[in-house]
């Protein structure tokens, strides 16, 4: 019985609404009562970040544990994670986080891979730009235009030939960029506020689904 | 087929074998290039100059692995800068998981760090989950979220740099390189908003466009833009680094993809001419 008012939905919504609105007062009214209370709901939230944190790794490990006993499809990349997992978890609990294994793990896998993954773009993005910036329209050529513009103002080499393409680079940059961005950003902003009223009201009813 | 079509054509393959030649020969053969800071590098130079001994700085490094690379010649470039200044304290923190790590290897890539004392001068507080939630508490009480620093495991508050340090507004300064930039916004709102403490950052290149609104706002105090922000940062500091290599790669590779783009579009109007024609 007892459990069944804990899964009520008022109950998750008038929680919501109170911390939220808490926040919110914090946020707005400078005074040392309510900043220690807010010290202390964040607190939990950061505690709960960090329970989040162990909890994804752990169902990452379940559902890859699962494809790799049940043998599906490209099963061996499941098993090489579960086991990175089990060696990493295990090493840094018993030799801590900058023990010799971990450290090795970081720098010689994580770093590395990582990195790759992120440097892959450059191929992706020559190959893009040599594919799809063709001046087919009007608005297609508008965008070219500007993005080599802003590619030949970071090259050094052209830059001594044509000094004045920083300072359209930076107008592009800090002129209509700008004004495009924070058109979108005041409209997104709009909409969070107007969502957390929602939220804060139970009418928006998606989050307890 | 013509040769037209076929310049447009040009096999991936030789497209990224090509930018590989042209991305690894100016690391081997440095190529020196002209520079001139910009007024965005030296906001950033001038905001650390105008620190004072005594003055707390909060280093977040949230470039992750992933972003390592691109960024990490800045962060050294900065840290350096904070230790050559006399009496600055510098505090590292880490919001992104797989960021710990780094503070050692720029703290070791940086020549002044020699001459700055563990726990008096700057001191590594180690991973906050949470994200911005993280932050919004840790900006709130560091003694809530932090209870023993990441390099030895010692309660905090046995370290002389501790003392005095309470929350965010005992910092005169935010230093956040960033591979996302939504790390850079929850900065803005849970640090910069609430207390008014300066923020500067490297943001990944290619949300420079957007890191613009918030220098523009006046709610990011500066930051180092792109490969040639970093390049023009080491220069100031007398430093030859990766980003005065990584500029000679940039070279190479924006000129190739300018040269791409006119072949790519070239062969587009000549074959556009002759149908035509036809």
């Amino acid at each position: 019985m007892t459990s069944e008012i804990f899964k009520r939905k008022e109950l998750v919504f008038a929680l919501i609404a109170f911390l939220g609105l808490w926040l919110f007062l914090d946020y707005s009214v400078v005074e040392p009562g309510v900043q220690s209370v807010t010290a202390d709901i964040l607190k939990w939230a950061t505690l709960l970040g960090g329970f989040m944190l162990i909890y994804g790794g752990l169902e990452a490990l379940r559902y890859h544990s699962k494809v790799v006993y049940k043998k599906q499809r490209n099963w061996y990349w499941s098993a090489y994670f579960v086991a990175i997992v089990l060696v990493y978890v295990f090493s840094g609990l018993i030799q801590g986080s900058k023990g010799m294994i971990p450290q090795w793990l970081f720098n010689n896998m994580l770093d590395p891979a990582s990195a790759t993954m992120y440097s892959i773009l450059a191929f992706y993005i020559i190959s893009a730009l040599y594919r799809t910036l063709r001046l087919r329209s009007i608005e297609l050529a508008i965008l070219s235009l500007v993005t080599i513009i802003v590619v030949a103002a970071n090259d050094p080499i052209i830059t001594i030939y044509v000094p004045q393409l920083t300072a359209v680079r930076d107008w592009f940059i800090s002129v209509p960029n700008v004004g495009a961005n924070r058109g979108f950003v005041i409209g997104a902003a709009i909409g969070a506020i107007f969502l957390g009223v929602r939220v804060f009201l139970g009418r928006e009813r998606s989050l307890v689904r | 087929m013509g040769w037209a079509k076929k310049m447009g054509e040009i096999s991936s393959k030789w497209i990224y074998i090509l930018l590989a030649i042209l991305l690894v020969i100016p690391l081997l053969v440095p190529i020196p290039l002209p520079l001139t800071p910009s007024h965005y590098t030296m906001e950033v130079y001038e905001t650390i100059e105008s620190l004072k001994p005594g003055d707390n700085v909060l280093f977040v490094i949230d470039t992750g692995t992933s972003g390592w690379p691109a960024l990490g010649p800045g962060v050294i470039a900065l840290v350096e800068h904070l230790f050559r200044k006399d009496g600055v304290k510098v505090f590292f923190v880490e919001f992104e998981s797989t960021s710990p790590p780094l503070v050692d290897r720029a703290v070791a890539a940086a020549p002044s760090a020699s001459k700055k004392k563990y726990g008096e001068d700057w001191i590594h507080l180690g991973f906050v989950a949470g994200e911005e939630t993280g932050k919004a508490s840790f900006a709130a009480d560091i003694r809530k979220v932090i209870s023993v620093d990441y390099k030895y495991g010692k309660p905090i508050d046995e370290y002389p740099i501790m003392k005095n340090v309470k929350n965010m507004n005992d910092f005169k300064l935010i230093v956040e390189p960033t591979n996302a930039i939504t790390w850079m916004e929850q900065a803005i709102r849970q640090w910069y908003t609430p207390y008014h403490v300066p923020i500067i950052s490297i943001p990944p290149f290619l949300d420079v466009p957007w890191a613009e609104n918030y220098y523009r706002a006046g709610q990011l105090k500066a930051y180092l833009a792109g490969t040639s922000g970093l390049a023009e940062y080491e220069k100031l500091l007398g430093m030859y680094g990766d980003a005065t290599r990584g500029l000679a790669v940039m070279t190479t590779t924006h000129t190739y993809a300018i040269i791409l783009f006119v072949i790519g579009n070239i062969s587009y109007f000549l074959s556009r001419r002759k149908k035509e024609v036809k």
